[in-house]
């Protein structure tokens, strides 16, 4: 690695930091990041009939053409026929056409700088496989033609991010929450754990409870006789995101396990539907999150075998070597979207039973910081190393 | 980068166990250490450590000169000395000092007096040895980058200095109180 060594006095690096609910990008060293785009992208497929006049239908020669719609304002549009779709499975990249265009779309659109000027760091999920992160190696320098990249584990990002080398990263996100064990500054890949039992599941819930109530959700697009026809998940999409906005208002995990009658002291949250419909929440703002701790009483699930947040953080500890368990109990880090909801981190905490730091909530994007640092350049894989190795380098540096 | 003990990762099954044996030839060198740069390497910053930091952590270590002393990154690059506390300085005195870095990272190292019961020996006459403790103060006050910076450079800090008992990340002063400390003194693991 002589001579290839990534340098120079400006680094200006890209931090791109993905998600199941959003994709960030940024500068490194900026306190926030330029754009959050969210992860659905919708697909419309569009039919191109060849007109042939022969009159015979099988002679129709019918190409299909896939347009995608990225970004805030282009997703909420009411389309027909229009598919929601992720390029992120399990916090991987899965769909790697939709991710390319979603790149293309950042670099155009939102960084509106040429790529092979800067160097671009990425999160990646702690338990990403070496196929993908080559893969994503290649793109990066092949297409864009970046002159250095990275990889770095979130979760070690998300312990820097709080001063420390050593603890447990509790990432309780859209899709999944997390127990991801950092010693060092290294993810112990063997002991993570992970439960469906996070943001995504709490809309479901929701929605659930909502319609059990039989409150009607209607979406903007259907109110003043707008009439398109949608498909499930292009409605589903747009249906989210209004129970996502009554999930943060209404919902609130209580301290200590779920209890119908102390609960109902508990002030009441009044809530207004964009059409109008209101009403006051009591109990049952607290019962839908309960679930996260307690997947015992999950409706409509009997007798599940789920693992509840504070069972997630004891089950990875316990996997890992006795002798740096009391230093990953001594620094409990929660980060993610769901731990937002109001009293996640005061019933974890409690639930562990056990001291925990305070516990403070940084997008990983700050976390480009680390990007932002001179001394961080001779860690880069350099568009040279990379012209040299191939795209295995990308093991070799990143850890 | 560093060879990971293997109890705590599991890519060092993968990894022949040749570090024992005699290294045949030149050839067989080069595939040894090829090895180790592909599977054990760690996440870190780049930051190096002035020989300074080392020298006047042996002459805490050996000659007993001082008591504790204290780390800062120097102009994000180098990780030297700061400030070195006189030998009959207690830990309260330390804690004092510290209350200057209520908003600043910082490292230290602690030269901590610890009575350790002498087995066979008589009841009365417990035995006072130094125990050497390594402290990231990383205060919840302090900005985020200087806290990625010193988290992500305390590998490099903690491979350069040999011989530490135990390891203590703080983020507030309940962390470091000396009843905690004491505490961590006493239970096993690093």
């Amino acid at each position: 690695m002589s001579g290839g060594v990534y340098g120079g006095d400006e680094v200006g690096a890209l931090v791109f930091d993905v998600g199941h609910y959003s994709f960030r990008a940024g500068y490194a060293g900026e306190d926030s990041p330029k754009a959050e785009i969210p992860t659905m992208v919708g697909v419309v497929e569009e039919h191109l009939d060849a007109m042939d006049v022969d009159g015979g239908s099988q002679l129709r020669d019918i190409t299909t053409q896939k347009k995608y719609m990225i970004d805030t304002t282009s997703i909420h549009v009411a389309r027909k026929g229009m598919e929601m779709t992720s390029f992120l499975k399990d916090g991987m990249i899965e769909d790697w056409d939709i991710f390319e265009k979603m790149m293309d779309y950042v670099f155009t659109r939102h960084i509106r700088s040429a790529p092979h000027e800067h160097p671009v760091l990425m999160s990646e999920a702690p338990w990403n496989v070496r196929g993908k992160r080559e893969r994503l190696t290649e793109l990066m320098f092949e297409k864009y033609n970046i002159p250095a990249f990275f990889l770095v584990k979130n979760a070690v990002l998300a312990a820097f991010a709080n001063g420390r080398s050593t603890g447990i990263i509790v990432d309780s996100g859209a899709s999944q929450t997390s127990a991801v064990p950092v010693h060092d500054g290294y993810v112990l890949t063997q002991a993570i754990v992970k439960s469906p039992l996070a943001g995504d599941f709490i809309t479901m819930q929701c929605k659930q409870y909502l319609e059990d109530q039989e409150i009607e959700i209607i979406p903007a697009y259907m109110i003043a006789g707008k009439v398109v026809t949608l498909t499930y998940f292009g409605y589903f999409f747009l249906l989210q995101g209004i129970i996502q906005d009554f999930q943060s208002s209404v919902l609130q995990i209580s301290d200590s396990p779920y209890d119908k009658e102390t609960v109902e002291n508990m002030p009441t949250v009044h809530y207004e539907l964009p059409h109008g419909y209101n009403l006051d929440f009591s109990s049952e703002r607290f019962q839908i999150p309960e679930a996260l701790f307690d997947p015992s009483n999950i409706k409509g699930v009997p007798g599940t075998t789920m693992m509840g947040a504070a069972q997630v953080v004891t089950t990875s500890v316990g996997m890992c070597d006795i002798d740096v368990r009391p230093s990953l109990y001594g620094s409990v880090i929660v980060t993610g979207g769901n731990s937002l909801l109001t009293g996640f981190t005061d019933r974890l905490n409690r639930d562990l039973s056990a001291k925990t730091p305070p516990v403070s909530y940084i997008s990983n994007m700050m976390t480009g910081i680390l990007a932002s640092l001179g001394t961080f350049q001779q860690m880069w894989i350099s568009k040279q190393e990379y012209d040299e190795g191939g795209k295995s380098q990308v093991e070799r540096k990143c850890p | 980068m560093k060879v990971v003990r293997s109890n705590m990762c599991w890519r060092v099954k993968c990894y022949p166990r040749t570090g024992q044996r005699k290294p045949k030839g030149r050839q067989f060198c080069l595939k040894q250490f090829v090895f180790v740069r592909t599977y054990f390497i760690k996440m870190s910053s780049g930051v190096s450590v002035a020989s300074e930091a080392k020298t006047a952590y042996d002459e805490v270590k050996k000659d007993k000169k001082y008591r504790y002393i204290i780390y800062h990154i120097k102009d994000e690059r180098v990780i030297d000395v700061e400030h070195k506390g006189p030998r009959p300085s207690t830990y309260e005195n330390f804690i004092e000092k510290l209350q200057n870095y209520k908003s600043d990272c910082r490292y230290c190292v602690f030269d901590f007096p610890v009575s350790v019961s002498v087995e066979g020996g008589q009841k009365s006459s417990p035995m006072t040895v130094d125990r050497l403790i390594l402290m990231m103060w990383c205060p919840e006050s302090s900005t985020i980058k200087q806290k990625m910076l010193y988290s992500s450079s305390y590998d490099a800090l903690k491979k350069s200095l040999v011989g530490i008992y135990k390891y203590v990340q703080a983020c507030d002063f309940d962390e470091v109180s000396k009843d905690v400390v004491e505490d961590t003194l006493k239970r096993g693991g690093k």
